[in-house]
């Protein structure tokens, strides 16, 4: 595993929002989440990454504890994510979104910025093309330096896909990458999802609300209710459990 | 090619102006706005690229003063080293004070900040073995580099500007590298900053300590050309108007510091001889167009595209609803 969450809870006040929680994705897979509004999806991923403290167990990265870890050094061991609403730099243009991905590569002291060093500006060059590549290969070269709140909203989430990728991360988790879209929409970004998933290899945990894009999508699918883990199994045997079932579309709904 | 040719430009108007400037009180006027030129690139750094507030910037700019007239007068120093350890000891004044802070919220900085200079008053009032009070250091020695002695209005001209391009320069580098870009955003979306990375407590910390040893910097440049250092130099609304130069003059960009500089002192300095009603009236007057700029210029006249950060646009926001006018920032 990768990245695993082991019996992890979190509590807000009296509200349990994650009930020991085990989970965990494997180099390579695609790990897809799904549950009802409010089954704590958001919350595991806000745990995984380190913006929120466990009540109780912990998540490891490549079979260690990130306990006590900060958000930006669990990025830095290679976690990514995009969000549910999205957090782009709107007053950058998409280049500069994506170089921020980059962050966690480059010289951040401010005496070594400030004295010459051998070799700066080309590096500065290769991270720019770097970017660029990036911004062509989710479809946005044509958008190449103009300024993010420019794009659509449909771009805005290929863009905060681009920034995420040039973090070059061992895991990405995307919340809900077609919230807000039409299906037509949804099925091209997903499509993108996959095809960029087969060319690198990439490792994602996809929170997903669209069961069939998911099933289409996902190596496994994990379903969470009321913050526990109702089934963790194939996309097929997840679509036809009853517990699935039951919690997506009420009791009545379940064949007899 | 564009930097190459800005510093000839540069270089050579630091070797004219003194030649062609006849009047001495010009060249005083542009002196001592050009002092200002650090301290409002200072608080820009603070407050334009990386969101937040300092109240105390004026405190800062006497730490630095003090130390440079001290380590002169008191132990001989040279002038150049005293230079840097003015910005040393300043830089490190505000990391000391930012770190517990910036671990808990910055919001806290900006009163502290507050509680810090009038604290800074105090001590510089009443450690009178060290800063005789108000008296204040008479006779603080002139500058002097490798034994050249900076005497008139038009050698102290070549100094400060020098060092007020310098300023700019490696303020304007910082804001272009990966740290200026980490400053953005922090400024724009903490959240975000720590997913893709950034320390963020680090990164407010540099912004921090950087905007800090700015203003000790032109604190020696004070006490080093008009050879007085008082505590009533380094009142909290010198703080205040620093802030309004760094905000007025452009959020986020460098040219705009230089010009709240020119504005806001250069100005009120250049219209005192014939009639001096900007000087006296010039907090009321430069508040007021600090209001209009939140209703209608948040990130100030030269300030870069969408650099108020939320505190100012929350505020531009509000009074525009006020006035009944339609809000500029859709708040998240």
């Amino acid at each position: 595993m990768i990245l695993e969450a082991r019996a992890v809870s979190k509590r807000f006040g009296g509200v349990s929002a994650l009930d020991r929680v085990s989970l965990g994705v494997r180099e390579g897979e695609v790990l897809g989440i799904m549950g009802p509004n409010g089954s704590g999806k958001t919350t595991l991923f806000n745990v995984l990454t380190g913006l929120l403290r466990p009540s109780a167990g912990e998540v490891l990265i490549d079979g260690r504890s990130a306990r006590g870890q900060p958000p930006h050094r669990i990025a830095r061991m290679g976690i990514a994510r995009t969000f549910q609403n999205l957090r782009l730099f709107p007053g950058m243009t998409t280049t500069e979104n994506v170089l921020c991905g980059a962050h966690g590569r480059e010289d951040v002291s401010v005496l070594g910025n400030l004295l010459p060093r051998p070799g700066r500006a080309a590096s500065a060059a290769a991270e720019r093309r770097r970017a660029e590549d990036l911004l062509r290969e989710v479809g946005l070269g044509d958008r190449i330096d103009v300024y993010a709140s420019a794009l659509s909203y449909g771009q805005t989430k290929r863009l905060e896909l681009a920034r995420a990728l040039n973090m070059q991360p061992r895991v990405l988790l995307l919340d809900e990458p077609t919230a807000g879209m039409n299906d037509a929409q949804a099925a091209v970004l997903l499509g993108l999802v996959r095809r960029l998933q087969r060319a690198r290899g990439l490792t994602l945990v996809v929170i997903e609300h669209n069961v069939p894009a998911l099933i289409w999508l996902a190596d496994r699918i994990a379903v969470l209710d009321s913050g526990e883990v109702l089934v963790d199994t194939t996309p097929d045997a997840a679509a036809s459990d009853p517990r699935v079932i039951e919690a997506y579309l009420g009791r009545d709904a379940v064949p007899a | 090619m564009r930097g190459a040719l800005l510093f000839l430009l540069a270089v050579g108007a630091v070797a004219a102006v003194p030649h062609a400037v006849s009047s001495r009180y010009w060249l005083h006027v542009a002196n001592l706005s050009l002092i200002y030129v650090p301290l409002a690139i200072g608080a820009n750094v603070i407050t334009g690229y990386c969101g937040m507030v300092s109240m105390g910037q004026a405190a800062f700019f006497g730490i630095g003063a003090y130390t440079s007239a001290l380590l002169t007068m008191r132990l001989g120093v040279p002038w150049p080293v005293a230079f840097v350890a003015a910005g040393l000891m300043a830089g490190a004044a505000g990391a000391v004070l930012a770190l517990p802070c910036l671990r808990v919220r910055s919001d806290f900085l900006s009163l502290i900040t507050i509680a810090f200079n009038q604290l800074f008053l105090v001590v510089a009032n009443a450690w009178l073995s060290l800063t005789r009070g108000p008296m204040g250091l008479p006779q603080v020695p002139r500058m002097e580099i490798l034994g050249w002695t900076v005497r008139t209005e038009g050698q102290i001209f070549t100094v400060v500007a020098t060092v007020a391009i310098l300023c700019a320069w490696a303020t304007t580098r910082l804001a272009a590298s990966p740290v200026g870009r980490s400053w953005e955003m922090i400024r724009d979306d903490e959240v975000a900053a720590r997913a893709l990375g950034v320390n963020v407590v680090r990164g407010k910390l540099a912004a921090f300590a950087v905007g800090c040893t700015l203003a000790g910097l032109a604190g020696s440049l004070l006490a080093h050309s008009l050879r007085l250092v008082v505590p009533d130099a380094f009142l909290l609304d010198e703080s205040l108007l620093i802030m309004q130069m760094a905000i007025l003059g452009g959020l986020a960009s460098v040219p705009g510091s230089v010009l709240g500089a020119f504005l806001m002192v250069g100005l009120p300095e250049a219209l005192r001889s014939s009639d001096p009603w900007l000087l006296t009236y010039r907090p009321g007057i430069f508040g007021a167009l600090l209001v209009a700029a939140m209703i209608w210029r948040p990130q100030g006249l030269l300030g870069a595209r969408r650099a108020a950060p939320p505190f100012l646009r929350g505020a531009s926001d509000a009074l525009r609803r006020t006035l009944r006018l339609s809000p500029r920032h859709s708040t998240p």
